[in-house]
């Protein structure tokens, strides 16, 4: 039997990678960027909880919206210092996501003079850290799950709202259709874009910093799970808010309880093993369902089900 | 033994058979019938918007067809891909330029004629495909010589005015030794003397060289007296057909011209 | 001041490393600059070289051995026998056998070469069906599962625990490092011929067109399909020898030095620099990287008592900003592509001049 533990890090983690997979979605959608710094803004954003909490006390939770305001001004920073005049020149898809690299590069470089720092100066065992024990539990469910699936929801429901009801979120959504027209409707395209990279930047230190109450971080574990965020966001669709989350808390689930799974069937072996799982749907989502979750036409596929003929 | 779908010679190089495209709900190319006779200047003219591009982008395999059939110089070429069709003899150009930007005027033309360096087991070898090369690089200097564009054979073609790339579109398409050559809106923007050049130039390669000739207009003027059969199209039909004089003085046809 | 002796040294690390790192970026070069396919999974063929030289070469060595014929399957790579394995082979066949030691070295290369072409061929299935990011990304992916298996699964190289190499250079002591250097900087030579001798002939031309525009190379003749495809072979048998020689000059195996971040980031950075789809821009660009790099690396130890930190990271760091500069900036590269002719323009110039002469 599965422990209800593992249940509860399991819809955690998977929470966060809906998180950080929507963030990748929002970057991409507004500007077609594949953002690789979307790796190190994670790490970033657990770092952000642990440095400040060992430098200001109280209770780490305190410093979650801190990191991901943070992260979304790192993202806000990289719009303003390249990724604009990218896009102003027309530059092709491969050089945003190049430059995105760079950018993830300078950011995980500094990441590592940080936890140096930690480490020298401050004597803190920062290369590898350890939050679980700061979290606790709401009516016998860890926090760490608790906050994150509220998020989620919470999330879906006001991006809905954002999207639909409120003046500037219709003009995000129809800059992101067709920036010519929002040129005319007098909306200014570079803020859409300023915003979608504060909201995508935002999300990735959220994931991040919730993150680091269910599993030890490091530097680079960033790099690690960035395979993850873009089979969630690649799964999702791409072009869906909504589709991201659904795939990247799909993605995040069927890693952790496959790999689960793999490894009461076939011994602890199977754990290294567990980033295949991420990589194989996303590679199967884009060879074969490039549309993602949101371009299968289910009605067909009811029809298929029901045996009935399209 | 005839080869697999092979319909047997006819007079006529090209021949559509209830050509059919459809872009969603409009059909850009309806029931499409036409016949090209081997060694003729053959003219599709009609309004922009009448479907002719895409009629052209159907037959040569840059748009699959929805309907109907291609058969090119006795053979079913409906749905191959363009390179095939390429390989079989049958060329086109494109009515907004496109030409390879980075390479030089002169190597657009080599590009498109066949040599045995293209396969990357030879290509290391220049011994084995340099005269075949250089055989290439006369027929394609000779070629700029005759539309102009000689002076510019060591440029890179994104250096162009717009003029010259629609020159270097023909000049390429010219170049390959196609049985059939679809030039599209070859003539668009050129000034009307130069166009006059180009034209009675297309139809002395026809004699010369025992070629064909697709070509697509929207104007009724300049080309018209270049061509030995005409088809009218408007909006994705074939609504007239016949010699020049008889397309020209067609009530249908100045209808859809001055309507 | 810097003595003679430890220049020299450092002279040697560049140098291979140079040779090294250029087959690679030129390879990749190929794939990108000249056929314009996103081969963001250049380590994928890399590792498969390495694997190869570590997996491979061995287990046929000890095979021939009769006495280690017995531990050429799985357990070659077990970490508790493979040093004394690998020790065997070096002192019973390769020490003192220089003819045999450059054919091991040759073979391995061919071996190398020839699987890293398989993989590539394998690679244009995603490659002919997606574009640009999602193309990327995927061979991203591929290049994670295999150094993610290769790292877990003992018997391909060891798994964590790595494999040691049959060691080639072993003859030339105590000139080793100096045969492979020599060697190494050969293969990187006669890799940028052959790269420019692919560029200038009509199949590079052909890539280019494709590159340039791909409907009218379609129209044009070209088969787009088959183009990607012997594009990737080539350029991942390449990237495969690199690997396999980089594998065999370090003398270990391990799955884990074969990320993304050195064997595919790096060298995106290095063609980036020098010139995305000129061959001389790419020798330049990765000079100019590896001189960085080593120096960085060397000369840390004085930098260190000043900063509270590694001074290593300031190495990703400089490659960062560098890649940001560039994009920004300069996306052709410090030495633009120029137009490659397949025939000397002076042959070209007077095949012309003659022609002019004619018609007036």
């Amino acid at each position: 039997m599965i422990e209800p533990s593992l249940v509860y890090k399991a819809l955690a983690y998977s929470s966060n990678i809906a998180l950080m997979a929507a963030g990748i979605t929002m970057i991409y959608m507004s500007t077609e960027t594949f953002n690789f710094a979307h790796a190190s803004k994670v790490s970033w954003g657990m770092y952000f909880v642990y440095t400040f909490y060992n430098f200001f006390g109280g209770h780490p939770y305190i410093y979650v919206p801190v990191a991901a305001i943070l992260t979304g001004l790192i993202g806000v920073a990289m719009y303003l210092t390249f990724n604009r005049y990218l896009l102003k020149r027309g530059a092709g898809m491969i050089t945003l996501m190049m430059s995105t690299l760079g950018a993830d590069l300078i950011l995980l470089a500094l990441l590592n003079i940080l936890a140096d720092y930690l480490s020298r100066v401050h004597k803190l065992y920062s290369r590898q850290i350890r939050m679980e024990i700061y979290d606790f539990t709401v009516a016998g469910i860890p926090f760490s799950t608790l906050i994150a699936l509220i998020i989620v929801v919470t999330l879906t429901a006001s991006i809905h709202l954002f999207l639909t009801k409120t003046k500037f979120g219709i003009a995000m959504r129809a800059t992101i259709e067709n920036p010519n027209l929002a040129g005319i409707l007098g909306i200014n395209p570079e803020l859409v874009y300023l915003t979608s990279w504060f909201i995508g930047g935002a999300l990735a230190g959220l994931g991040g910093a919730l993150l680091v109450f269910i599993m030890a971080g490091y530097p680079v574990i960033g790099q690690y799970l960035i395979v993850t965020m873009f089979a969630g966001s690649i799964v999702g669709g791409l072009y869906s808010i909504y589709g991201s989350l659904l795939g990247g808390f799909l993605v995040g689930l069927s890693e952790y309880l496959g790999i689960w799974w793999l490894s009461t069937l076939f011994g602890g072996k199977m754990l290294a093993y567990r980033q295949v799982i991420p990589l194989v749907a996303m590679v199967v989502a884009l060879l074969f369902f490039p549309q993602g979750l949101g371009g299968i036409k289910w009605g067909k596929v009811a029809k298929v089900v029901r045996g009935e003929r399209s | 033994m005839q080869p697999k779908g092979t319909v047997g010679r006819s007079e006529y190089i090209l021949e559509t058979k209830n050509l059919v495209k459809r872009f969603g709900g409009l059909v850009a190319v309806n029931n499409v019938n036409i016949k090209i006779k081997r060694q003729t200047v053959t003219m599709l003219m009609g309004p922009n918007g009448a479907g002719k591009t895409t009629f052209v982008n159907t037959c040569t395999g840059v748009l699959k067809p929805d309907g109907g059939r291609v058969i090119f110089d006795g053979k079913d070429i409906t749905g191959w891909p363009p390179h095939k069709i390429y390989a079989s003899g049958f060329v086109r150009t494109f009515q907004i330029p496109e030409p390879f930007k980075s390479l030089t005027v002169l190597e657009n033309i080599l590009v498109a004629m066949k040599n045995p360096g293209e396969s990357p087991l030879r290509a290391p070898w220049k011994r084995s495909w340099v005269k075949h090369e250089e055989e290439n690089l006369k027929r394609a200097f000779s070629i700029l010589m005759r539309v102009g564009l000689d002076k510019y054979w060591d440029w890179e073609a994104y250096k162009l005015g717009g003029g010259q790339l629609k020159m270097l579109e023909v000049a390429r398409a010219l170049a390959v030794g196609a049985k059939l050559i679809a030039l599209d809106e070859p003539i668009g923007g050129v000034d009307p003397v130069y166009a006059n050049d180009i034209l009675s130039y297309v139809r002395r390669l026809k004699d010369d060289l025992k070629l064909t000739f697709l070509l697509i207009e929207h104007r009724i003027d300049i080309a018209l007296p270049f061509a030995d059969y005409v088809y009218v199209m408007d909006r994705g039909k074939v609504i007239a057909e016949g010699t020049p004089d008889e397309v020209a003085n067609n009530p249908k046809v100045i209808e859809i011209y001055i309507g | 001041m810097i003595e003679l002796g430890q220049l020299y040294i450092l002279i040697r690390y560049i140098l291979i490393d140079f040779a090294i790192s250029m087959i690679v970026t030129l390879s990749l070069n190929f794939e990108l600059g000249i056929a314009a396919i996103a081969q963001f999974g250049r380590v994928l063929a890399v590792e498969i070289g390495a694997y190869v030289a570590g997996g491979l070469t061995g287990r046929i060595l000890a095979y021939t051995i009769p006495e280690l014929r017995q531990y050429s399957g799985a357990e070659y790579s077990n970490h508790l026998i493979n040093f004394k394995l690998v020790d065997t082979i070096n002192r019973t066949l390769l020490e003192h056998n220089a003819l045999l030691s450059i054919g091991i070295l040759i073979l391995t290369l061919a071996l190398a070469a020839i699987i890293g072409g398989i993989v590539g061929w394998l690679t244009s299935y995603p490659a002919i069906r997606l574009k640009e990011a999602y193309l990327g990304i995927t061979l991203l992916a591929f290049g994670d599962v295999v150094m993610l298996i290769a790292q877990n699964y003992d018997p391909i190289v060891g798994a964590t625990q790595g494999v040691s190499v049959p060691d080639p250079f072993r003859w030339a002591r105590p000139y080793s490092f100096e045969a492979a250097l020599i060697i190494a900087l050969i293969l990187a030579g006669l890799t940028f011929i052959f790269f420019e001798m692919l560029v200038r002939s009509p199949f590079g031309r052909a890539l280019k067109a494709m590159r340039d525009d791909e409907v009218a190379a379609k129209v044009y003749g070209k088969d787009i399909v088959k183009l990607r495809t012997y594009a990737l072979i080539i350029g991942s048998a390449f990237a495969a020898m690199a690997g396999a020689y980089y594998t065999m000059y370090i003398g270990s195996c391990k799955a884990f030095t074969y990320t993304r971040l050195t064997w595919t980031f790096w060298p995106w950075a290095f063609m980036m620099l020098g010139g995305t789809g000129n061959n001389v821009g790419i020798a330049v660009g990765v000079l100019i990287f590896v001189i960085v790099r080593t120096i960085i690396i060397n000369y840390k130890t004085y930098l260190e008592p000043f900063v509270p930190f590694d001074p290593i990271w300031l190495e990703p760091m400089f490659v960062g900003v560098v890649i940001i500069l560039l994009s920004v900036f300069r996306p052709q590269g410090l030495i633009p592509e120029k137009p490659a002719f397949t025939i000397k323009k002076r042959r070209i110039r007077s095949i012309i001049e003659i022609m002019r002469k004619q018609a007036s």
